[in-house]
């Protein structure tokens, strides 16, 4: 056996000794079971709107896009590769200019995702930029360097605590759902989280005590 | 996803994908969060897996993302564990025990890497397509692991 082979061994042998925690194979069994519980309602969209699915984006700064020219048939269109973070998953998406009436310029992309969730990216400008977080409908807007969530009719400036604390942490309620936010800024990267609990996914929260506890944990360390 | 299927993969994964989970975290009961995460959207999955080693690769895939996503979470780096020193395995002997630590103080970046070499047997190529790295970038970070992992082990590792 060679050396290399040797230490696949030992490492085979060491790692195979951790157990799996008491408890853990029944938590992931639960997630069959909760399901069952929402009859009619798929596991997937109720977990969607629950903090499960939040979205972590991670937003880059303009200056490591570039700008290409792609043709399509006789027309040139003119794009912009993005790079995002996405849940953890780098993407370079190409993004295609498009010109407002009033003349200002942006670029779009409708970026799917590795589950099939549409996540629409766009930059504006060349400074200021905007992403829907996918599944909550809410808008993060940078500008001008302050950041923004739109949501509906509301606006939060989130600028101020961002520079403070090199975070930001918050909830509201918008049309009877509680949505918490969570904003954190490190090395020139500022990510955002977003977190909804509608009534449908609170009585399935309710019901999962080893779900409610490691939130409630997530929040409380903050 | 129907439940005896996913019955079936949580019984052929969970093990490897809890071990995978605690490569990548610094406490158990974070891995614990992340293979719970894992197997949600594993039950979320629509689309039947090709094959059980489709279906492995696509787990050990979501379980990095979700490392990765548990890393940059602000509350993840103000966090300490004061529970986790009472839940560190026990091993068979103590060489076993130091591999184990000595694993551990890699950096995350190279204990999963290691992990998918040496059990999970992935080639240095699936490795770079499960972690969107370069086949470069892996050869270099198992490397540099490997000669850690010599130095603190010495005539324990090969």
């Amino acid at each position: 056996m060679s050396g290399e082979e040797q230490n696949r061994s030992f490492y085979k042998e060491t790692f195979e000794e951790i157990p799996v925690p008491e408890g853990l194979a029944e938590k992931v069994g639960r997630i069959t079971e909760s399901a069952e519980k929402f009859r009619g309602t798929s596991v997937g969209s109720v977990m969607r709107k629950m903090a499960i699915a939040a979205s972590v984006l991670m937003v880059l700064f303009v200056g490591s896009n570039g700008i290409a020219c792609a043709t399509t048939g006789e027309t040139w269109v003119e794009t912009m590769i993005l790079r995002r973070n996405i849940e953890g998953v780098d993407y370079e998406i190409e993004a295609e200019k498009r010109e407002l009436r009033n003349g200002e310029t942006l670029y779009f992309a409708e970026l799917e995702l590795e589950d099939g969730r549409l996540c629409h990216v766009v930059e504006y400008d060349g400074e200021g930029e905007y992403m829907v977080v996918p599944d909550t409908g809410v808008e993060v807007w940078r500008e001008d360097g302050r950041t923004y969530i739109w949501d509906g009719d509301r606006e939060i400036d989130v600028t101020a605590d961002l520079e403070d604390d090199g975070f930001a942490i918050g909830t509201y309620k918008e049309d009877g759902v509680l949505k918490g936010y969570k904003f954190w800024k490190k090395d020139g990267f500022i990510s955002c989280r977003m977190e909804i609990l509608c009534d449908e996914a609170n009585e399935w929260y309710k019901e999962n005590e080893w779900y409610q506890d490691s939130l409630r944990q997530q929040w409380m360390m903050q | 996803m129907d439940t005896k299927e996913y019955e079936r993969l949580v019984n052929l994964y969970l093990g490897s994908i809890y071990r995978v989970a605690l490569n990548g975290c610094t406490c158990s009961s974070d891995a614990e969060d992340v293979t719970q995460n894992t197997f949600v959207k594993l039950w979320e999955r629509k689309e039947a897996f090709p094959d059980d080693d489709y279906a492995r690769k696509w787990l050990i895939r979501v379980v990095v993302n979700e490392c990765k996503s548990l890393w940059r979470t602000a509350w993840h780096r103000k966090t300490t564990y004061l529970e986790e020193a009472e839940r560190e395995p026990v091993f068979s002997n103590p060489e076993k025990s130091d591999l184990y630590y000595a694993v551990r103080e890699l950096p995350v970046k190279y204990r999963q890497m290691v992990h998918l070499y040496y059990f999970e047997d992935y080639s240095v190529k699936e490795i770079a397509e499960i972690m969107k790295l370069s086949e470069t970038a892996v050869q270099t970070r198992l490397l540099r692991a490997r000669q850690q992992l010599k130095e603190k082990l010495k005539e324990a590792w090969k």
